[in-house]
């Protein structure tokens, strides 16, 4: 007679420690609320932008992403040209490719169909957590790790988008849920600012922006966000790294 | 149905070239590893100003203008709600926490200004 374990087990080939994959879902567990909001604020936005279901799904949900894409809405919101709004989401989204450099040494040694399904799940807390664990614990089972940690929150993830989409058909207009756009924005904003030259690229980015904003096509953003990274970046090599 | 003035088909489009680039950057280094060896320091810098200076962008205007008109007041129930929940942010560093701050701040001084 199968048992369940025997099922759970057997469906990842045989080849995952579940100790291991357990400790990656321990650890992830705290970080979790975080994503989920997210991802049910962004899911609303979409359909209070006048998105269907559909759209909004692929656009929060299967893209798996979220501060890139109220940005997106935003920019969209600001009457931004096309371009600049999916440059910037995938400039917002650049970090991925950091990640995923970061973690391809540890996974390069496992068949490509694996390594096809480590890249669709990874996120940002699972990465961190992931390095961090495998710099520490040189016998750590890597790939059974990882997946403990993203996996749960890809799950947790697509519920909040799930959520998110039903709410957001019911949610009246006069709650302002824009401002809860800005307010993620600016929770995603300060984690970012690490040291000076960061903290620069925020101010003179969210300055510029300002003074610009009567500017069409959004170009206030444009010329906000440009100058904001030329100034941090400058900043950088005065203090000679 | 537009969406924020934009054709579906053209949204569609948006959405698809941000899935398509955003997967791409997941598997990259993952799937190809043997084909690239790691992204230049110099590039892994230049976008770390990315996020700051994006976010910022798009925070600050909505905070300091109201319906079009610039106001750096404390009347202004955004900036004092934001200043707040950007407190929260910086001590924090929870999402949840500088959301569900910055709305009850503004809520309540929405309801009593």
């Amino acid at each position: 007679m199968v048992s369940w374990q025997d099922v759970v087990s057997r469906s990842g080939g045989g080849v995952l420690s579940w100790s291991d994959v357990r400790a990656g879902a321990r650890d992830i567990a705290l970080v979790l609320p975080g994503p989920f909001s997210v991802a049910m604020i962004a899911s609303v936005a979409a359909v209070g932008a006048g998105m269907s279901t559909a759209q909004a799904f692929v656009l929060v949900g299967v893209t798996f992403a979220g501060a890139s894409q109220l940005a997106a809405l935003e920019l969209m919101r600001e009457g931004s040209a096309i371009v600049v709004i999916v440059v910037t989401a995938l400039m917002i989204n650049a970090r991925f490719a950091i990640f995923s450099a970061s973690l391809a040494p540890h996974f390069r040694e496992l068949p490509s169909k694996w390594r096809w399904g480590l890249g669709a799940v990874l996120s940002t807390p699972a990465a961190v957590l992931a390095l961090a664990q495998f710099a520490d614990d040189e016998s750590v089972r890597r790939r059974s790790y990882y997946l403990g940690a993203a996996v749960p929150l890809w799950g947790v993830w697509q519920v909040g988008v799930v959520l998110g989409l039903f709410l957001g058909a019911q949610i009246p207009e006069w709650m302002d849920l824009g401002f809860v756009v800005t307010l993620v924005f600016l929770g995603l904003l300060f984690p970012t600012l690490r040291d000076r030259p960061t903290a620069l690229a925020a101010a003179v980015g969210g300055g510029i922006a300002v003074v610009g904003a009567g500017l069409p096509l959004d170009l206030g953003f444009v010329l906000g966000t440009a100058s904001g990274i030329v100034a941090g970046q400058v900043l950088d090599w005065r203090a000679g790294r | 149905m537009s969406v924020l003035g934009f054709d579906p088909v053209v949204v569609w489009g948006i959405i698809l070239a941000i899935l398509i680039g955003t997967f791409a950057f997941r598997v990259s280094f993952i799937v190809l590893f043997g084909h690239l060896e790691s992204v230049p320091e110099r590039l892994e810098r230049l976008l770390q100003f990315v996020a700051p200076a994006a976010l910022a962008a798009l925070a600050f205007p909505a905070l300091v203008y109201v319906d079009g008109t610039f106001a750096i007041t404390l009347g202004n129930e955004r900036l004092v709600a934001g200043g707040l929940a950007a407190i929260v942010a910086w001590y924090t560093e929870s999402l949840l926490a500088t959301v569900v701050v910055g709305m009850a701040v503004y809520w309540v001084l929405l309801a009593v200004v």
